[in-house]
């Protein structure tokens, strides 16, 4: 066992192998393990140190580093020589926040925030969050290699200031407090300082806040329902101009039906929804259990606003039932056509897009049979979105997916209050290829760790359905038969190593070697993966 | 005036501005103020803040009033330079008196125990001279480590408080849990002063329980105890930490890992033909925790479980159906036999209520044991419709509590067939008729003064004690006089009692008779009845005794 960064052997770390959990060792003081008794074959090892990461998972820039799991695969043989892991250690980010009060900021709640690939997008996704101690200091420990952003949370003068005013209090109560601010003083993350963290960094990231005046926005929420007909659970989020999320809380007052924050100088909205509680009758018993039938019965509406150096009070936050926009589905038969039995089930996602509290949270959007030729939909916030589609059955693929004729695949979709502003339409076709790739034969099974291939098969065209990274290893067959191809051309790219690739920006693969490969309909093709030679 | 009557009610308006009056530096930015003070809106509260241990004032602190009726604020300023704060032109009416600042418990004036002092604005009331003292948070942090010196990560720290008093009822309770980070480093940052207890709950992160016994790598099948500051796993040895307010402790503790114990325990098939897993408590000062930490077996033939990874310790079994309850103190790997231990039987009943409305949908019942019988010290199971039933409670004595939304109504008597208790507390035998769980729902308030030197005495801890010393568990209501005297004692149960007013008796044990006999002897009687209506006035005041 060696230490990736050092070339250092690694002292007590356990490796085990999985399926045979009495099977682990600690390395000794020279870093060596040996476990005898092991059958013949391919095995399965982690290994498992405090403070490291199997370097694989390291550098892996992957989304999962948090499940630190990666497996290697090793084939046992009698006499087989020495086989060496290597686990990179972990890097911390810690920091002092200093207010300009001069009083010791402790109990502030400081997020961090990581640059991870989701579905071949590069997103800003919160990793942790951490409360500074006594002395205002912070830290987030263990931290795989990759590039992070810090923020702390906005922090009111004192935790008594959270709680609710009384009707027409806003301009006798005065509340100040230090705004959300991103490492080193910017204020979101488009001007924040990236901290790119490697080989057991460890980073400092002090932040300065300054002490300034919030002012209690108060806004009056209308429900379309009977005044008093009660029953709802009503939650408000503060987002910013370009309705991101913000860190800023908003509480609802249920005896005066307002919405209440404090927030300080800005252009802001205030997002409300009300869902009903469910002991009341107006959901049925099934649509309880239905996130549609749920959905059906909430309200939701925005107000904007802006704050100048005074309370706001004179807000009226209307909700109204969320409008949406159905998905039209269409098939493109092939000379072949569908069979009735394999009408496909269609799934369409949504990921947030934009925004660093929000980015690449999923949401269901719609789903259904392809026959019925629209699909039912669930009422979504307001936002831009990517879109990801997934079809039941693998014979069938999408032809395109469009918002008012603009492609998906290459740009978001927008909804507002009342859902989506263009028609959606979904096309799918039944003539799509299926591709077999293999390994080259100078890839066998030797004694010793098994070298594992990522494989992305990544369209030239845009598309909605996202690429899954197959792995290939000699010991599971060295083959991998990838079915339900929207007919086009593509590229392979293939790595030695687990890597979450940023498929969908053309300018990282345009760095890459990669196979261009061109499917026809209902084309059976075959291909053989270029590996680097060692 | 108590901290837990949160009532939602009509709101009283009444506005206030900020008085920054003191204020030196301020003055120059505050513009004007008009000067359109309505007749009456005239009254001011003011004072100084200081920090209760040192004495030195606290500035730029938030001092608020809120509503009497429903707690929202109505108006706040922030402490001068000196500690000052000022609240003017506030109508005649009572308010309570928030002040908050970090790095201080979040406080109201003259607060004890969850009680305080409003304020009573009007003629004659002087509310212009108020210390207002706020105490400081108490920090306590440290670092866990292991055999090998380094740091544990993901050990989880907790924290114990010992009774104010030592009186028969109050016992050893949680008081909060930490988490170490990857340098082995906890803090806990708001701790009120007191004394305290702690014990670390940890697993080895190169534990591996699982395998065959002949594969198993011993070095690795190991466990921690449950350790107590400073590094003891004995329980009686624990070190008492003693956190002064404002202070910052510190508590290193290392972990020692031990070969893990198995325990094997029968599996048992109820009358539906699910089979009934036994449930493995970890006893921590006499709070159960569920032991999730190991590995879990189920030998072919499906009649036994095995638990691994198992350190040597203190631990509450139940097994079996109908259940057993069975304490162990293991110290190594061990077989429960089928039989033994306590029989836990059900405990089924009913919840009357005194009025003979029906029982509110939403209640918990609570048994806590107060002898030293084996099993967990509560159990809790919800009242649908008035009936509640616990699945397994091992004999010996109990006090039932029950609350609805958050309220706690006072147990007047528990009864099973003929026997009949007066008071919460009642002797569980073998699997016995129904129990008959009768609340009162009074809402009788009283009200009244506290008077010393025939004026009205702000701070006195007013105590209502039922003359039957068998029914203070149950039956026994606590407030502090506000400003000008008043008190208030809500939901107040019929019953015969009797009222004291104390001065400075906030570090009196109420809970004990022989402490009390004194005062209780010049209290005033008060007697509640079902007619009294829903405001009884004390039409004398109660006479504050000092200490």
């Amino acid at each position: 066992m060696r230490n990736g960064v050092s070339g250092e052997p690694l002292p007590r770390a356990l490796v085990r192998i999985n399926g045979d959990g009495a099977t682990g060792v600690l390395t000794d003081g020279e870093g060596r393990f040996e476990i005898s008794d092991v059958a013949e074959g391919p095995e399965t090892v982690t290994v498992i140190k405090p403070g490291f990461l199997d370097h694989l998972e390291a550098v892996a820039d992957s989304s999962m580093s948090d499940a630190r799991d990666y497996v290697h695969s090793v084939i046992v043989a009698p006499e087989m020589g020495d086989v060496v892991f290597t686990m990179n250690p972990l890097n911390s980010i810690r920091g002092q926040i200093r207010l300009s009060t001069g009083d010791v900021a402790e109990g502030f709640q400081v997020a961090l925030l990581k640059r991870t690939m989701q579905d071949g997008r590069a997103i800003w996704q919160s990793a942790a969050s951490a409360r500074t101690n006594s002395e205002g200091v912070y830290r987030f420990g263990e931290l795989s290699d990759g590039l992070y952003a810090v923020y702390t949370e906005p922090a009111m003068d004192s935790e008594a200031a959270n709680y609710l005013l009384a009707a027409g209090s806003g301009n006798n109560v005065p509340r100040q407090g230090y705004a959300s601010v991103f490492y080193p003083e910017a204020h979101d993350l488009t001007g924040a300082a990236k901290i790119s963290l490697a080989g057991g960094q460890q980073a400092e990231a002090s932040i300065a806040l300054t002490h300034e005046p919030f002012y209690s926005v108060t806004a009056t929420v209308t429900s379309p329902k009977a005044e008093g007909a009660g029953g709802e659970n009503v939650s408000v989020q503060v987002m910013d101009a370009q309705r991101h999320p913000l860190p800023y809380t908003a509480q609802y007052d249920e005896a005066t039906h307002t919405a209440q924050a404090a927030l300080p100088d800005g252009r802001y909205s205030m997002l409300a929804t009300a869902t009903p509680n469910l002991g009341t009758g107006t959901v049925t018993f099934a649509e309880r259990f239905n996130a549609v039938g749920m959905a059906s019965h909430s309200f939701t509406g925005e107000v904007s606003f802006t704050v100048a150096s005074r309370a706001v009070s004179n807000l009226r936050l209307p909700l109204s039932a969320p409008g949406s926009a159905p998905v039209q589905v269409m098939v493109e038969r092939g000379p072949g056509g569908i069979s009735q039995i394999d009408d496909p089930r269609v799934f369409v996602t949504l990921s947030q897009t934009g925004g660093w509290m929000s980015d690449g949270i999923v949401s269901s959007y719609a789903e259904g049979a392809a026959s019925e030729g629209v699909l039912q939909t669930m009422p979504t916030p307001p936002g831009s979105f990517w879109v990801h589609t997934s079809v039941g059955t693998k014979q069938i693929c999408e032809a395109s997916f469009t918002a008012g004729g603009a492609s998906l695949g290459r740009e978001p979709l927008v909804l507002g209050v009342a859902g989506a502003s263009a028609p959606l339409v979904l096309t799918l076709r039944d003539d799509c290829a299926k591709l077999t790739l293999s390994l080259p034969d100078s890839v066998g099974l030797s004694a010793g760790e098994e070298r594992s291939y990522t494989v992305y098969v990544v369209p030239d065209f845009d598309s909605t359905q996202d690429v899954v990274p197959q792995t290939l290893r000699p010991s599971t067959g060295g083959r991998i038969t990838l079915i339900g191809l929207t007919p086009g051309s593509y590229h392979v790219y293939t790595f030695d190593r687990p890597v979450a690739l940023e498929y969908r920006n053309s300018a990282v693969l345009a760095t890459l070697p990669g196979q261009a490969v061109s499917l026809a309909p209902d084309q059976e093709a075959e291909l053989t993966i270029e590996v680097a030679q060692r | 005036m108590s901290q837990v009557e949160v009532l939602i009610r009509t709101l009283t308006r009444a506005f206030a501005l900020c008085g920054i009056l003191f204020a030196e530096a301020a003055t120059s930015q505050v513009a004007p103020q008009p000067q359109r003070v309505a007749i009456g809106d005239s009254y001011r509260i003011a004072g100084t803040l200081t920090n209760a241990s040192t004495g030195e004032t606290i500035n730029r602190a938030v001092v608020e009033v809120l509503s009497e009726e429903d707690q929202h604020t109505m108006a706040s300023c922030v402490t001068d330079s000196e500690g000052r704060f000022a609240l003017d032109r506030l109508a005649a009416a009572k308010y309570q008196l928030r002040a908050s600042k970090r790095g201080f418990h979040v406080g109201f004036y003259d607060e004890h125990e969850g009680f305080f002092s409003a304020i009573v604005t009007g003629p004659d009331q002087d509310t212009t001279h108020l210390e207002f003292k706020l105490e400081a948070n108490a920090i306590l942090s440290g670092v866990v480590t292991d055999d090998a010196g380094e740091p544990v990560s993901g050990a989880r720290v907790m924290l114990f408080k010992r009774p104010t008093f030592q009186g028969a009822g109050d016992r050893i309770s949680p008081a909060g849990t930490a988490s170490t980070d990857d340098t082995g480093t906890y803090e806990f940052g708001n701790l009120s002063a007191g004394e305290y207890l702690m014990a670390v709950l940890a697993e080895p992160w190169y534990a591996v329980h699982e395998g065959s016994p002949a594969r198993r790598n011993p070095a690795l099948d190991v466990a921690y105890p449950v350790t107590y500051f400073d590094s003891t796993t004995e329980e009686q040895s624990a070190k008492p930490i003693v956190v002064a307010a404002g202070s910052h402790e510190q508590a290193n503790i290392s972990l020692h890992a031990v070969p893990a114990l198995r325990l094997s325990a029968p599996l048992v098939r109820a009358t539906d033909y699910t089979t009934v897993a036994p449930q493995l408590q970890q006893n921590v000062f006499g709070t159960g925790f569920p032991y999730a930490s190991v590995g879990v077996n189920i030998p072919p033939g499906n009649t036994a479980i095995e638990m691994s990874g198992i350190a040597p310790g203190s631990y509450t079994l139940t097994q079996g159906n109908p259940q057993r309850v069975v304490d162990l103190d293991l110290t190594s790997s061990v077989q429960v036999d089928p039989n033994a231990g306590a029989p836990a039987n059900p405990v089924e009943g009913r919840i009357r209520l005194l009025s003979g409305a029906p029982a509110p949908a939403d209640m918990v019942v609570t048994l806590m044991r107060i002898d030293n019988g084996p099993g967990q010290p509560a159990y809790a199971a919800e009242a649908r419709q008035g009936s509640f039933r616990f699945e397994g409670v091992p004999p010996g004595d109990w006090a039932f509590a029950v609350t609805s939304g958050g309220r706690t109504l006072p147990v007047m008597t528990v009864s099973a067939g003929s026997r009949k208790r007066e008071g919460s507390v009642f002797t569980l035998r073998d699997r016995g008729p129904q129990l008959t769980v009768t609340l009162s729902d009074a809402s009788t308030d009283v009200k009244g003064f506290a008077n010393k030197n025939d004026r009205g005495f702000t701070g006195a801890m007013i105590v209502l004690l039922p003359k039957n010393p068998a029914q203070w568990r149950a039956l026994a209501w606590r407030d502090q006089s506000d400003s000008d005297g008043s008190f208030a004692l809500h939901d107040v149960a019929p019953g015969q009692y009797t009222l004291v007013a104390i001065e400075n008796g906030w570090d009196l044990d109420w809970t004990s008779p022989a402490a009390m006999a004194r005062y209780l002897l010049s209290g005033m009687s008060v007697t509640v009845t079902e007619q009294s209506g829903a405001l009884m006035r004390l039409s004398t005041p109660v006479v504050v005794q000092g200490r």
